[in-house]
């Protein structure tokens, strides 16, 4: 043998320096071998690698949560598809459910937990043991309950449907207030279907195919033939086609425009379903901002000036309807002193909205004539402004007054038709518990849920909690105003955010990140003692952790999806590849926090509601079924002609279709066979219950069992406030309106949105601020980039377009050359690194209109800066293009300003796209709910740019 | 013979400290050695002692927890956080960009080959360099008990195994891997890592190629 020795290691340093590393052991490897395979056992390795592996589950890459079916090879997600068993995407996928496994095998991925080293938003960590993280957490949290109570933590919970185990976390520590991502986002939106039918969301009627009941008892799965479809679909400010979560009404609105379905778009840019409507008999009306509430009042007045209706369905099934119209119509003889004009006619609206009389007129008749059909309304257009309520209660109106509301091809609330879930998994009663406080000197007892910082406090009504008041809240304090501890104050210490970035998105992104960096002036600590990020990417909010727990994958978890289809739906979600690195379940996450805040000496924590009970994330999310459907036997056709009518479902659809149950005639429960993962597993990962139209005979929510004019919710909340200081909500009514609410209203309401040129109280700012910023989501780009930045080469709308800087990313494209250089004939899919040229890639674009862009000197590609209402600034590149109207700027959200390098290429376009956040005022809070005003901006534009080489 | 035996147990030794390096943040106590010169005399390569000297003074520089932590979150910035500064991973060496790509697959055949697989099967990625680097010690280790024990014929098999994972795996990215590194810190604890790795891997590759070539 001859080998040079020269330059090589020496024996006696490497052993030494072997001995200063310690364990001489394997560690990352193991002996162990789990595979059933011998060394040599070539064959039997061969079939263990080859064959592949099939599972359902479904997608969070956006909330639609798509059924999935997950093929996987060598422990890894091989190729994604569609669940043909659930209705509510019917084996169909957008762009990003195939693209799963590049978020899962992301190398953005958190594997380890970490703790900061560096100050808040510095993005400078180190990795710790979970035993580490979770001594740091229980140590704070326990100090801080001790001095200031459970009541002092906050837990978000995010955008996920799989997330009752934080809500029992948090509920088991003593914290009233779980929050989650439905309050910053279109709780405006929901506001009319809550009050009427405690409802939440209204959809046309689309969902095909779905399970009917036949008049022969049989059940039969019905699709877009055999079923009434809307004739006409007016959306207002909601672009089904490239921007929501409500997956079959895309495909739904294309049949039914097929079988002559007129839809009306009503938004100020032409996004892709107003260009589809356009192209199909529909119309596009480009409405003024804001203004939706003063088009519909149009709408409402025409239809009841006209008789147009349903008397017969309004005596039947409505309560309030004589208070409701008689208060609407106190207005019709006003006169608007802001242009001389009658509320609430035709001119009086033409004038507002900037729409033509004659059209405005024409969609009143074309709604006011024909039958089935629905309103629906948006997220951005309407569910994103101060004003939203108005709109929302408006389009609810009309649906009843029209008789629409869940007649076939009419309008359906997905959320009374959605299955109920959670039951005591959730820890609902954890909030019932008692605990003693000192007010004023005085030792008082109560509830739980009574120390609540929102509904107890600044929000009494704040039904979806007051997420993007969180960072006020958390500067200033909470001083209890309703209930047995009325005077008591404590602070905010403790935050959890698990799956969320609310400092991208809940509110303006400066008040969050002033919360996180202000410090005690006492002390010198931070304010808020403890923020912790379970996630299982590096998001902006994450930055601003003091720990960070790795949370596993969607492909990695279990849940049950039941997200806004049109019948009872329960899709299953189990792991179908292991938790990267050290990554754990919700489950798993919930019982190591607890037990870490027992063994740190928590008492309010039983280790029988938690990990002693929970040994499997099984029994936790069979424990979520109980309650499930929880839908009633009611309906046209009735689900379950062998059942009692009126009754509660509860168990399988395949033990209550054979009538294997039993009957709890005094409660009226029927009890089939529980619903379980396992029956999941054995049926495609889904369980579907019948449909059925007109439900409201039966299973209206509210107080009177009827639709209500008059809402009994808020008289409700009217009795709480009795007698207490007047809400924080009223008075940010009054600061941004001048409108004076004594109590929350009752029946109809007017008030003129804020930073609005319909609004003359803010003529001077329109004047300085001549342009109305507005947002709307592409999916695409929304959520996506930071993973998969393919998803950068398909433009949408005008939001999402090819307007990039020279950049390079890796991206999926097809190759027929394999790495080693040979030539594969079929070609494959395969990641690759590439440079993006000027021009190739979409980023987050603002579009402007060509007159305005005329006006300031702009050309497509230009940057401009633009500046809002309260100075603040931020840079975009622009589209020039006529699908904007004049005044108007729109920007994507959360597409743009990105600066956790997390994001991936989103992050390296933050110098020329907007985080448009920047521009909300987080003062801006709705009346009700205390939801941001996001889209209620004034700005002007401060400065162009015009690209040279050295920027290209 | 004794020179085979001896210079196997050095590289065993050496492959033992590489993957402690990349697999886990430096201890106070390993930085003291470090500090120590306990690597002074390693090797004559010029980058490993490059390498070694840039380490030993980076050690002496770490005084207290602070900087302590400051050089854990140097190790999380290029090796574990978010879009990792250098992902330690070969695939994506290999004209992969995800986690799991062709590589963990290919070497998880490997360890299998030799009885072996990750500990946490399916949740590391097994390309990871560090785990690397302990299959290459844990063939050293064999092989030093087979010299020790039934001579150079069954040490033979072993060494052949440990140049076809160099030439396969190793030996063609983790050369890039340490460039990357020096590209990407400012940290001379890391940057003598890198040094360190590379004059080793440079030196080993062909020492396992004359080895071969007997």
């Amino acid at each position: 043998m001859k080998i040079s020795r020269r330059n090589f290691v020496k024996l006696s340093a490497a052993t030494a320096a072997a001995a200063a590393f310690g364990a001489q052991s394997l560690s990352a490897l193991t002996d162990k071998v789990n595979l059933d395979l011998q060394s040599g056992e070539e064959q039997e390795l061969e079939d263990k690698f080859s064959g592949y592996d099939v599972k359902y589950t479904y997608d969070s890459y956006c909330p639609s949560e798509c059924g999935l079916e997950v093929w996987t090879k060598d422990g890894k997600v091989e190729k994604i598809y569609g669940n043909y068993a659930d209705p509510y995407n019917h084996g169909k996928m957008c762009g990003k459910g195939p693209l799963g496994a590049g978020l899962a095998y992301s190398l953005g991925r958190i594997k380890y937990p970490m703790m900061r080293v560096g100050a808040r938003g510095e993005g400078k960590f180190k990795r710790v043991s979970w035993d580490e993280a979770l001594d740091h957490i229980a140590t704070k949290i326990v100090d801080i309950k001790k001095k200031h109570g459970g009541e002092s933590i906050i837990v978000d919970t995010g955008d996920m449907t799989d997330t009752p185990p934080y809500y029992r976390m948090g509920r088991g520590m003593g914290a009233p207030h779980i929050t989650e991502h439905g309050s910053i986002c279109d709780t405006p939106r929901r506001f009319g279907p809550r009050v009427f039918i405690d409802g939440k969301r209204w959809e046309p009627d689309l969902m095909r195919p779905t399970l009917v009941r036949q008049s022969d008892g049989s059940l039969k799965e019905m699709g877009y033939d055999d079923l009434p479809l809307p004739k006409y679909i007016m959306y207002v400010g909601w672009n089904p086609f490239t921007a929501t979560r409500i997956h079959y009404e895309s495909r739904g609105t294309v049949t039914a425009q097929i079988k002559g379905c007129k839809v009306i778009v009503v938004d100020p840019a032409m996004c892709t379903t107003a260009a589809q409507a356009t192209a199909n008999g529909g119309m596009w009306v480009p409405i003024l901002p804001g203004t939706d509430n003063h088009f519909l009042a149009a709408i409402l007045r025409h239809i009841l000036e006209k008789g147009y209706e349903d008397k017969a369905f309004i005596d039947e099934y409505c309560t309030g309807v004589e208070e409701f119209t008689s208060a609407f119509k106190s207005y019709w003889d006003k006169t608007d002193s802001s242009n001389g004009m009658k509320y609430f006619t035709m001119e009086w609206a033409a004038d507002k909205t900037t729409l033509s009389k004659d059209k405005i007129v024409e969609i009143a008749e074309i709604i006011g004539t024909t039958k089935p059909g629905a309103i629906c309304w948006g997220m951005n257009g309407v569910g994103h402004r101060y004003a939203g309520y108005i709109a929302s209660m408006l389009g609810t109106a009309i649906n009843v007054v029209m008789g629409n509301f869940e007649a076939p091809g009419g309008t359906i609330d997905c959320n009374q038709v959605r299955i109920s879930k959670g039951g005591n998994a959730g820890g609902g009663f954890f909030n019932g518990r008692e605990v003693t406080r000192t007010v004023n000197g005085k030792p008082v007892t109560g509830k739980q849920k009574e120390l609540h910082m929102d509904e107890m406090s600044d929000w009494p009504a704040g039904w979806y909690d007051v997420v993007g008041d969180h960072p006020r809240r958390i500067l200033e304090g909470i001083e209890i105003k309703y209930g047995p501890f009325k005077g008591y104050k404590y602070p905010i210490k403790a935050r959890f955010e698990i799956g969320g970035n609310t400092v991208i998105t809940g509110s303006a992104t400066w008040k969050w990140q002033e919360m996180y960096a202000a410090r005690d002036p006492e002390t010198g600590e931070y304010k808020l003692e403890l923020a912790v990020s379970i996630d299982s990417l590096l998001l902006e909010n994450a930055l601003y952790a003091d720990v960070i727990l790795p949370a596993a994958h969607y492909f990695e978890r279990y849940g049950i999806a039941d997200i806004y289809p049109s019948a009872p739906v329960a899709v299953m979600r189990e792991p179908v590849i292991k938790p990267l690195g050290e990554s754990k379940t919700q489950v798993e996450i919930m019982n190591a926090i607890t037990k870490a805040l027992y063994e740190h000496g928590d008492t309010d924590i039983d280790p029988n509601e938690f990990w002693l009970k929970y040994t499997h994330d099984d029994i936790f999310w069979n424990e979520v079924m109980e309650p499930t459907p929880g839908v009633k036997n009611v309906g046209e056709p009735l689900p379950y002609p062998n059942l009692p009518e009126g009754y509660k479902l509860l168990g399988t659809p395949d033990s209550l279709e054979a009538g294997r149950v039993t009957i709890d005639d005094e409660k009226k429960v029927i009890h089939g066979e529980p619903i379980t993962m396992d029956w999941l597993r054995k049926n495609q990962g889904v369980a579907v219950w019948p449909m059925a139209w007109r439900r409201y005979k039966q299973a209206v929510k509210t107080g009177s069992g009827k639709i209500e004019f008059v809402w009994s919710k808020l008289e409700e909340e009217n009795e709480k406030i009795k007698g207490g200081p007047r809400p924080y909500g009223f008075e940010l009514l009054e600061k941004y309106t001048g409108d004076v609410w004594d109590e929350y209203p009752t029946t109809f309401f007017w008030y003129e949105p804020p930073y609005n040129p319909a609004n003359p109280t803010y003529a001077a700012t329109t004047e300085k601020y001549p342009f109305q910023v507005i947002t709307a989501r592409v999916h695409q780009g929304m959520t996506a980039t930071y993973a998969n930045p393919q998803q950068g080469e398909t433009p949408c709308d005008s939001t999402w377009w090819p307007l990039n800087r020279e950049f390079e990313a890796e991206v999926a494209e097809w190759v027929t050359v394999g790495n080693d250089g040979s030539e594969m004939p079929k070609g494959e899919i395969k990641v690759v690194n590439k440079r993006f040229r000027r021009g190739t890639y979409c980023v987050a674009t603002c579009s402007m209109n060509p007159d305005d862009a005329k006006a300031y000197g702009v050309v497509t590609g230009d940057v401009v800066t633009i500046e809002n209402m309260l100075g603040k600034t931020q840079k975009n590149v622009v589209l020039v293009t006529h699908t904007i109207r004049p005044g108007v700027l729109k920007l994507p959200f959360g597409a743009g300003g990105r600066f956790s390098p997390g994001v991936g290429t989103t992050y390296q376009q933050r110098d020329y796209t907007a985080n448009v956040n920047e521009f909300v005022d987080p003062n801006l809070l709705t009346p009700i709910f205390g939801f941001p005003g996001y889209l209620d901006i004034q700005a002007r534009i401060v400065a162009v740019e015009k690209p040279t080489f050295a920027t290209i | 013979m004794n020179e085979l035996l001896e210079m196997t147990e050095a590289r065993m030794h050496v492959y033992n400290m590489l993957r402690n390096i990349f697999a886990n943040e430096p201890t106070m106590k390993v930085l003291k050695s470090l500090s120590n010169g306990v690597l002074k005399d390693l090797s004559e390569n010029e980058d490993v002692k490059e390498g070694v000297e840039k380490m030993a003074e980076a050690s002496r520089e770490i005084k207290n927890t602070r900087d302590l932590d400051e050089l854990h979150a140097e190790f999380a910035r290029l090796f574990l956080m978010g879009k990792m500064a250098v992902p330690p991973y070969e695939s994506l060496y290999k004209g992969g960009k995800t986690l799991m790509g062709d590589a963990a697959v290919a070497v998880r055949k490997e360890y299998l080959e030799e009885g072996l697989q990750v500990e946490k099967l399916y949740q590391e990625p097994d390309d990871h360099i560090a785990t690397e680097f302990e299959f290459m010690f844990f063939l050293c280790k064999k092989t030093v008990a087979a010299l020790k024990k039934s001579g150079e014929k069954k040490a033979g098999a072993f060494l052949a195994k440990q140049r076809d994972f160099m030439e396969t795996h190793l030996g063609n990215w983790a050369p890039q891997f340490c460039d990357k590194i020096l590209d990407s810190t400012n940290s001379d604890f890391y940057r003598g890592a890198a040094l360190l790795t590379k004059g080793f891997i440079e030196e080993d590759s062909r020492f396992l190629k004359e080895a071969g070539e007997k």
